[in-house]
């Protein structure tokens, strides 16, 4: 791939791989910093990226494992300190967690990955399901029911808190 | 939206059967009422996906994303090595010399067959354009190494400033040797000239004796006699097995039909040495041969025949039209 045409076709797509790497890992300079290499590691081997079949999905695809990577380490240091703060650390203050967008974040990140992946991709950056599949690498049928698992999980949880309020 | 309908869609949306149009109208549905009720999850979660939708990284983020592509080291890693490379980055100047030292290459090796042409980018940034039957194969570690290259045929190179690390084109027993410029070069085995039409750059070029070749001129190293034998302005047609368009501004019949030759791949011949000397003015943008010598025959008032080996132009009377 030339690099112009890396321009036109790589470098649009930073900011929906920001805001997915946002919803993995729940953390803006993370994210930020993830797009970063990411871009990177894409840029120095351009010369093969002509012959991607789906370039979006294949980026997409690179920045979740990346994400993943960077979760999986996480939770070795947390095991190593013992404590059960979650990562998600966009939420600072108690007031913000009665917000109800901050809630529906916190409740998204508690959902296991493919489902995250999946919802995220479905409903902020409003691709077809035959795109997600190539990321999650499952059959388009299998990321419908992974993406209706987490709808339904997301409603319980959030009715849940408020028969509790 | 009835509250049967929108009872329909949610039960659809939680099924994930819903399509991205439907989504949309529950999302623009959930978005024209403030819903007071904290408790609808609904109301909540599509609130949450608008607010994501738009959430965009900082402008100051974005020019570091773009420093990637300029060829600067991100803003994070900023070090001495990036002024050199602005530096080299800045040199025009080219210098190409014949290199008479064989090389261990490992094989990365791209070929065109006949009337096959291809770009290739090449992994430290420069563009390769291989024109029918060229053979080039370059080393591991291109990228941060020596940069070594092997060439049989013809190519157009569009080389990446580096003046650390100078790029090497080996042509069977001798090379050429660039630090960023542009350059056509043709160097078939069948051949006996290698020639080289630079098109932007200062270049050093020979084997004994060096000559300095700017943009916008020719050398022609012949390998029997193993001398430069000509230096010339360059050729507009070096490239046009890249352009896919033929220029003859004043040209002589000669060269013309030298031209017609390489791009066709057919020989063309002038049967009447006296019309060696007419010249011949035009352009042909995707030029067919048909086509071409139509307008040759017309305009220089000259019959031609086009057979199984090749082409064959006769006529002397070229300057009474």
């Amino acid at each position: 791939m030339r690099p112009e045409e890396f321009q036109n076709r790589v470098l649009p797509l930073h900011a929906g791989l920001y805001r997915f790497a946002r919803s993995l890992l729940n953390h803006r300079e993370e994210a930020e910093d993830c797009v970063q290499e990411v871009m990177t590691k894409l840029w120095s081997k351009k010369n093969t990226l002509s012959h991607v079949r789906d370039l979006k999905a294949y980026c997409f695809q690179i920045m979740r494992n990346h994400c993943l990577d960077i979760l999986r380490k996480k939770k070795m240091d947390l095991k190593d300190i013992d404590t059960g703060i979650p990562s998600d650390s966009d939420v600072h203050t108690e007031a913000e967690m009665t917000d109800k967008l901050a809630i529906v974040q916190r409740l998204i990140s508690r959902l296991p990955e493919p489902q995250r992946t999946v919802i995220h991709l479905r409903s902020i950056e409003a691709w077809e399901m035959n795109e997600i599949a190539e990321v999650t690498g499952t059959t388009v049928e299998h990321a419908r029911v992974i993406l209706s698992r987490a709808r339904l999980a997301l409603r319980q949880a959030y009715q849940t808190i408020y028969a509790n309020d | 939206m009835t509250e049967e309908e929108l009872e329909i869609l949610i039960d659809k949306y939680y099924n994930g059967d819903t399509t991205l149009d439907e989504e949309k109208r529950l999302s623009d549905h959930y978005d024209q009422f403030v819903a007071q009720e904290t408790g609808d999850a609904n109301y909540a979660l599509f609130a949450f996906f608008k607010s994501r939708q738009i959430d965009q990284p900082g402008p100051a983020f974005v020019s570091r994303i773009e420093a990637i592509t300029s060829g600067q080291v991100p803003v994070k890693q900023r070090n001495l090595a990036w002024i050199a490379r602005v530096a080299a980055a800045l040199t025009v100047v080219a210098a190409v010399v014949w290199w008479l030292l064989p090389l261990d290459m490992s094989p990365n090796e791209l070929a065109t067959g006949t009337g096959e042409r291809r770009s290739i980018d090449l992994p430290d940034g420069t563009v390769v354009w291989l024109n029918s039957n060229t053979n080039v194969e370059y080393d591991d570690g291109f990228e941060t190494g020596a940069r070594n290259m092997r060439l049989s045929g013809e190519a157009y190179f569009e080389v990446k400033p580096d003046h650390e690390r100078p790029f090497r084109i080996h042509t069977g027993k001798v090379a050429v040797e660039v630090l960023g410029t542009s350059f056509n070069l043709r160097s078939y085995p069948s051949e006996t000239d290698i020639v080289l039409n630079v098109t932007t750059g200062l270049v050093k070029f020979g084997s004994k004796e060096k000559v300095e070749v700017a943009g916008g001129n020719r050398a022609t190293y012949n390998i029997p006699a193993n001398a430069i034998r000509s230096l010339t302005p360059a050729n507009p047609n070096a490239t046009a097995w890249k352009t896919r368009r033929l220029v003859f501004e004043d040209a002589l019949l000669g060269d013309v039909a030298d031209d017609l030759a390489r791009y066709f791949d057919k020989s063309v011949v002038i049967e009447t040495p006296e019309a060696l000397n007419c010249h011949f003015t035009g352009s042909f943008e995707k030029p067919e041969l048909a086509e071409v010598l139509k307008v040759i025959g017309y305009t220089l008032n000259m019959e031609y025949d086009i057979r199984e080996g090749g082409v064959v132009l006769s006529g002397q009377n070229c300057s009474t039209k």
